[in-house]
């Protein structure tokens, strides 16, 4: 069931495309609901772990990702990274680093929903990349829909 | 694994520092790392039980890598 909601989680390098786990690949998956029954979101994605909760009390969105062992253990350096919320299309949130640790570092990123928590279907795009081998890159992206209702 | 003591917690942000011996200058800690059900958060002053690793997050040098509260701080 958690694999539903993350539409689409793709490794791929630009020597050879590196398939990690594709059956959670789904093209066209339902977007996640979050309820106050179920607050939160955990799954093992191609690529690493990611998780998601809302704290309805204030309407802050929680997100996080850090890529596993396999997949950033032939990093050669650095690791630039971008995620962009999106409220119905358009453009809610944008967080990057541009060199961080790949073995190491857990991307995590929060945005009060506020009136809008109810009202937008959302979608989180991460895209993460780094070297590997002499000239090769790595490129890890996390595609996840949702939205929250409050019942 | 060692005994730790949470510094701070930010509910809204799903982050805070916790301290231990191990963890000089404190480890840094994701809710994603919390082991209980549903929503998850810590709160100043909890004890738990911290499993880190060394790494270089937001100006700390150790990152937790698995967080069990303590009994008597169960929120779950």
């Amino acid at each position: 069931m958690f694999s539903r909601a993350i539409k689409r989680s793709v490794v791929a390098a630009t020597a050879a495309v590196v398939a990690l786990g594709l059956g959670a690949v789904e093209a066209n998956a339902a977007p996640w609901t979050f309820t106050p029954q179920n607050p939160d979101y955990r799954a093992d994605v191609s690529g690493g772990h990611f998780t998601s909760q809302i704290r309805y009390s204030s309407t802050a969105w929680q997100a996080s990702f850090k890529l596993d062992a396999a997949t950033s253990a032939p990093a050669t350096g650095t690791m630039s990274e971008k995620a962009d919320l999106y409220c119905n299309g358009r453009s809610f949130m944008h967080d990057s680093h541009p060199a961080v640790n790949p073995k190491v570092y857990v991307i995590h990123m929060s945005k009060m929903l506020e009136d809008r928590m109810t009202r937008c279907n959302w979608d989180l795009k991460i895209h993460e990349t780094f070297p590997i081998g002499e000239d090769g890159t790595r490129t890890v992206n996390v595609d996840f829909p949702f939205i929250v209702t409050l019942v | 694994m060692v005994q730790a003591t949470v510094r701070q917690w930010d509910e809204d942000e799903g982050w805070g520092i916790i301290d231990s011996e191990e963890t000089p200058g404190g480890c840094w800690a994701n809710f994603s790392v919390i082991e209980m059900p549903g929503y998850r958060f810590l709160t100043a002053g909890d004890s738990v039980i911290l499993e880190w690793e060394a790494g270089e997050q937001d100006g700390f040098d150790y990152v937790a890598v698995r967080i069990t509260p303590s009994p008597e701080t169960s929120k779950g």
